[in-house]
């Protein structure tokens, strides 16, 4: 692996490295799940690559399988087959040193807690805090947006607010990897595209690898370095797509030729030519 | 719990400095005080109708229409104010039996439940050996556990016991498998042990189905301590209604009905008062919770195949093994044949007298679907009209949902003092039994259609009976038949206590016959074919409620 990412083990099974600084790892990985007619096969063959503190997007139609893929990536479900890494380990055990932080595609907020101890209950599963160097709760909270808000239950939030809580929750061990299943498909495209610019704010201040499953071709364009475009099933990556938009980026720069260069790229890698 | 409403724009503005509007959101954190008086509040309608009831019932017994065997409320005030001391005389011993029967009957239930978390394979035994707690004939269990434990305390008690027992463990046992995928694959993700699962998400989730099941386990004792005291007790409540409606006095009877219900509903409205101090987050389920206990819905799946052997096995097993103890407990304890029939009397009771049971068995039968269908008629007739009219279920739906969680059976002695000792007195008992969880489920029922289902009847100019007949019905379906299911073990076991009290026909009265002789071989057979009469009506309604809602919903396969 490279000198620059902070490898312990090093698994050196492999003859050919993808990438020099892969952090996440995906290498010939598929899933099949069994139904009653059979096997239905969600991702086949995939392979996938992203830095340290890099930001991927993940694009593609409707059951492809990107849900599937960061369920993989969490050690939520076992891979068909295929490798899974994160920085050169296998997902279990990022799991399980709490270095995956998870926004589901629903806020998922225990209703009985307040926003503090929603924001809190990793730390009270895990029995630790982010140390020095991580954010507390409160000043998580006061990142999403949320000041003044730390007692409210969720039932007195919006949608919106309560999807800045889980992203909150979801950063409390200062995770190394940060993956996000739609955290914003439910809210309209203003605040939508607010979202998107607090939670670039969020990924560079803290230097999470983050990798973001999104259905809006604009949003996968304004987040992402790379975008990986994902066919209907069984799901395969039809193409990966660089964004080559300077950091940090601003909701502006949709105006921009490289802005529409991108977004027209990925229109093409997604509906096959057209236009 | 996650509303899908879309956001006012106000509160997705980023909170930074001014947050005057947004803050006032955040503050409406309620304290212990205002959430007293919140519900304190709620109560205000029912009671305002109860006064209401009773002012009109006093109006209507002075014009001297109603028969004698009715008493107006200040008759029933009289016959309370001649002796207030003789009422806490006989509330006590029943206060006292419903509240430790109560309390064995949660830890109990917690306990059984608990270890089903533990084992999952033992779901199924345990929830069908509650449901024959909840299908044996109260009203039987005191000559038949006289032999043991004595005709005491412990006796009411434990029959308390009994009648509470099967809501807690429908409670824990919904709830404990409460927890939706989503917020176990948040636990998933964050590692949690299963210690910390089940600390942290199950049982904040199982709170409102417990607390459910524990407001209708606390009705169900004091029910079960007045039934006990029907049969041979020198105290109590139950005493007392026997005693007033062999004596014919109305006034004392219908003071102590109304000491019994007051004391139901006040043990009911402090769990209920606990439920919402010890809940303080917003939860839909709820009312929710309340059905499924009320009905035990769906709490074990079977699958179509071979689901008749899969229910049927366990019933087998089950019986098998009762059967076993029986002997070795009557061997162990050395009690006398005639006082405690072992399986030999009671099958030859069956075989002898079956004519006699079978007879008395359709008599019931016939008695409890005869009132199932005045109920029916009666409760959908007002679900349609609380459904038009918002009012009439505003002022009287809360009573409906109080009354339909508490066990009024223990009013029968009022019928039988005004009904007669007649074949209608049953009618009259079943129906009032089942009334109430059919109107709830109806009404819910015609109200469960979403919102754009009626905006698209309004937009295609069809008026409320084009509603009903297209939308409304088909969609309340389900529900009915989910209040069936409840009322069908509900009026079986009602009809066997008016018979009981009347002496007429039928199984109850079987019962009294057999007891009264000492004949404990037909008490037993008679015990066993009401319990599993009871259990197969269970079995019949739940699937046929399964089977119409998985059609209806679409859920196959
Ligand atoms: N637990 C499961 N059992 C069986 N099939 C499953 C399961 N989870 C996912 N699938 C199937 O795998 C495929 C991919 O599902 P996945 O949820 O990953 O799609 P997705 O790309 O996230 O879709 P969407 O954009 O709609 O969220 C679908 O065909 C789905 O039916
Ligand atoms: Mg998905």
């Amino acid at each position: 692996m490279s000198p620059d990412t902070s490898v312990v083990d090093d698994p050196t099974e492999t003859a050919v490295e993808m990438e020099q600084d892969s952090y996440l790892r995906l290498r010939g990985v598929s899933k099949e799940f069994p139904v009653a007619a059979g096997t239905v096969t969600a991702l086949d063959g995939i392979d996938l690559s992203l830095p340290k503190g890099g930001f991927g997007a993940l694009i593609g139609p409707s059951g492809c399988g990107k849900s599937t893929m960061l369920r993989l990536l969490a050690d939520l479900l076992p891979p068909t087959s295929g490798t899974i890494e994160i920085n050169g380990r296998p997902p279990s055990e990022a799991r399980k040193e709490r270095q995956i932080g998870f926004v589901f595609q629903d806020p998922t907020l225990l209703p009985w807690r307040s926003v503090l101890d929603n924001v809190r209950l990793p730390e009270q599963v895990s029995g630790r805090t982010a140390g020095f160097s991580g954010l507390t709760p409160m000043e998580l909270i006061e990142l999403v947006g949320l000041a003044g808000f730390e007692d409210a239950r969720p039932s007195q939030l919006s949608g919106g607010m309560r999807q800045r809580v889980a992203i909150a929750r979801a950063l409390v061990l200062q995770p190394e990897v940060l993956l996000l299943d739609e955290p914003f498909g439910a809210l309209d495209e203003i605040t939508r595209q607010r979202m998107n610019i607090e939670l670039l704010s969020i990924w560079s201040q803290t230097g999470v690898t983050a990798l973001l499953v999104t259905h809006s071709i604009g949003e996968a364009a304004l987040m992402a370095d790379t975008v990986f475009v994902l066919s209907a099933r069984p799901g395969r990556i039809a193409e990966v797509v660089d964004v080559d938009l300077p950091r940090p980026r601003t909701l502006e720069m949709m105006n921009t030729e490289a802005f529409n260069a991108a977004e027209n790229a990925l229109r093409r890698a997604l509906f096959g030519g057209g236009e | 719990m996650t509303t899908t409403w879309s956001p006012p724009a106000v509160e997705t503005e980023p909170v930074a400095g001014s947050t005057e509007p947004n803050t006032s959101v955040a503050t409406t954190q309620l304290s212990k005080r205002d959430l007293l008086l919140r519900w304190l509040r709620g109560r205000v309608a029912p009671v305002g109708t109860a006064i209401v009831a009773l002012v009109l019932w006093q109006l209507l017994v002075s014009t001297g229409i109603p028969p004698s065997s009715i008493a107006s409320p200040t008759q029933a005030w009289g016959a309370f104010a001649e002796d207030p001391g003789k009422l806490w005389f006989h509330i006590t011993p029943t206060l006292s039996a419903a509240l430790k029967g109560f309390g064995i009957a949660t830890s109990l239930a917690i306990l059984v439940s608990l270890v089903t978390v533990v084992f999952p394979r033992l779901k199924s035994p345990v929830y069908n050996a509650s449901v024959v707690t909840y299908s044996v004939p109260l009203i039987a269990l005191a000559p038949v556990l006289l032999v043991w434990i004595g005709n005491g305390a412990g006796l009411r008690i434990t029959i308390a016991a009994i009648a509470g027992f099967f809501p807690v463990v429908v409670g824990c046992m919904q709830g404990f498998s409460a927890p939706g995928p989503a917020r176990l694959e948040l636990m998933d993700q964050l590692s949690a042990s299963r210690a910390q699962r089940f600390r942290l998400l199950t049982i904040p989730e199982s709170l409102p189905f417990i607390f459910a099941g524990l407001k209708v386990a606390a009705a169900s004792s004091v029910l079960g301590a007045i039934i006990s005291e029907w049969s041979g007790a020198d105290r109590g409540l139950g005493l007392a209604m026997i005693n007033a409606l062999s004596g014919y006095k109305p006034s004392a009877l219908w003071m102590i009905i109304i000491a019994s219900t007051a004391l139901t509903i006040s043990i009911y409205s402090i769990v209920a008062l606990v439920e919402r101090l010890v809940i303080r987050w917003d939860y839909d389920q709820s009312d929710m919770a309340a059905d499924t206990v009320t009905s035990s819905r769906d709490l074990v799946e079977r699958g179509p195949v071979l689901s008749v052997i899969r229910a049927a096995a366990p019933w087998v097993v089950g019986a098998v093994t009762a059967v076993v103890l029986w002997i070795l407990l009557l061997e162990l304890t050395d009690t006398p044949a005639y006082l405690a029939a072992p399986p030999p009397d009671a099958f030859a009771a069956l075989l002898e007298d079956w004519s006699k049971i079978l007879d008395n068995l359709l008599y019931t039968l016939v008695e409890a679907g005869a009132g199932l269908l005045v109920s029916t008629t009666l409760a959908l007739t007002f679900a349609t009209l609380f459904t038009v009219v918002p009012t009439a279920e505003r002022s009287l739906m809360p009573l409906a949902l109080t009354v339909r969680s508490i066990p009024i059976v223990a009013i029968a002695p009022l019928l039988v003092l005004v009904a007669g000792r007649g074949l209608r007195t049953a009618i009259v008992c079943v129906t009032i039994v089942t009334f109430f969880p059919i109107l709830v489920l109806a009404v819910k029922g015609f109200r469960s259609l979403p919102n754009e289902v009626v905006e698209l009847f309004q937009v295609h100019g069809a008026g409320e009976p084009d509603l009903f007949r297209y939308a409304r019905i088909p969609y309340a379906v389900p529900f009915i038949f989910t209040g069936l299911r409840v009322a069908g073990s509900k009026g079986v076991l009602g009809a066997m206590l008016a018979e009981w009290l009347t002496g007429n026909q039928g199984l109850g009265a079987l019962l009294v016959w057999a007891a009264g002789r000492r004949e404990i071989g037909l008490l037993w057979a008679t015990l066993v074919v009401a319990t599993v009469s009871a259990i197969v009506i269970f079995q019949i309604t739940g699937a046929t409620e399964r089977r119409i809602t998985r059609r209806m919903m679409g859920t196959t396969a």
